[in-house]
């Protein structure tokens, strides 16, 4: 197997987190698209200097964290509100399954009203890191950390509030 | 709202929906990118404007000693423009790991990068400027060029048989300066200023 091919095959693998980073960051489709594309990019650029000495996720974390926070999307593009999710085709027996995803696009377009570290804090602390992980991933104090963290779902809950939602 | 009711969501995201593409590993929108495509064009629209300007005395009747000035003139900018971009290709030479740093360093790597690159834009500018004052007294001049430096080198005689032309001609000068330098900073503010203000802001995020 090449270099190229292992790399798309663990990026396959790994490619929820692919997903998740460009929802939070993007709220259209096609600046969804692009930003995995960018990520892809720059993973694939620095996958050469990835030693295997962590774990691949962990890697792809912060470098899709990185990008993202320097990414800016294209100016005048023509609106596209459909997200990734708009795609899936929802049963109408899956009752509980629609319930559920309509509270995730609730929280993801709730996410948009975040500034791109407070989108960063989120993200880290839903996908289960410690807030010593998360202090290191973004390069602030620990203390820092949990102090954000905390605002910033404080804000994340008045947001969904004040779009009439609540769960 | 429920935080563990999210996360056991967020943790069943399977992302089936992301197309991995092999083209992916080829295409970059980033800033620093940009840099690197912006370098390119420069290069090679820079080329093309001095190989007009070296050309410009073969076939415009210019004094035997403006043709020397502007000669020279052109070597002061081959020289500038040169170590302009040697200085920018410097910045697209630095290879950079997003995985090596934290989001905070990544962030001030990315926004010094971009702040020197601006700078040397800018200084380019301000380089240019007596340049563009000779280049303006040539190429607008042409045939007069001569009798308008010989103006101002006899300044008293010309201030009291034509004062106008000081009026006239410094004037046309300061327009046509304000307009390239005007013109120039847009364009640096158009493709690099946004980022940098954005960056900034990022960073600024990152460190309260």
């Amino acid at each position: 197997m090449s270099k190229e091919q292992q790399f798309l095959h663990l990026l396959q693998q790994h490619r929820n987190i692919l997903y998740k980073v460009s929802r939070m960051y993007m709220d259209t489709a096609q600046d969804q698209e692009d930003l995995v594309q960018e990520i892809t990019f720059q993973l694939w650029k620095s996958y050469c200097a990835f030693e295997g000495k962590s774990e691949f996720s962990t890697w792809m974390y912060r470098v899709a964290l990185n990008t993202a926070l320097t990414y800016f999307k294209k100016e005048k593009r023509k609106v596209d509100q459909i997200s990734l999710t708009g795609a899936i085709d929802k049963s109408e027996d899956d009752h509980h399954s629609a319930v559920a995803e309509e509270r995730l696009d609730y929280f993801y377009k709730a996410v948009q009203d975040l500034t791109k570290v407070e989108k960063a804090l989120i993200f880290l602390f839903l996908e289960g890191h410690s807030h010593r992980e998360i202090a290191l991933n973004l390069g602030i104090s620990e203390g820092n950390a949990r102090v954000k963290l905390n605002r910033t779902k404080e804000k994340l809950q008045n947001i969904i509030k004040k779009n009439g939602y609540e769960f | 709202m429920n935080f563990d009711e999210i996360k056991k969501q967020w943790d069943q995201q399977a992302g089936d929906l992301v197309q991995v593409r092999p083209a992916s590993l080829q295409k970059t929108q980033s800033i620093l990118e940009t840099i690197r495509k912006n370098f390119k064009r420069e290069l090679i629209y820079t080329s093309i404007a001095l190989i007009f300007l070296l050309t410009i005395p073969f076939y415009e009747d210019f004094h035997e000693v403006i043709v020397i000035v502007y000669y020279l003139i052109i070597l002061q900018v081959v020289l500038i423009t040169i170590s302009h971009f040697k200085n920018i290709h410097r910045i697209t030479r630095i290879d950079r790991n997003p995985y090596i740093l934290n989001s905070k360093e990544n962030l001030q790597q990315v926004y010094y990068e971009l702040k020197y690159t601006i700078e040397l834009q800018r200084r380019m500018i301000f380089f240019m400027a007596p340049l563009s004052t000779m280049i303006y007294f040539i190429l607008i001049g042409r045939e007069n060029a001569m009798q308008w430096f010989s103006n101002y080198y006899h300044f008293t005689d010309t201030l009291d048989k034509n004062p106008w032309f000081f009026v006239w001609n410094l004037l046309g000068l300061a327009t046509f300066l304000a307009f390239v330098m005007y013109r120039s900073s847009v364009q640096i503010e158009k493709r690099y200023g946004t980022p940098l203000t954005e960056i900034k802001s990022v960073l600024e995020d990152i460190e309260e």
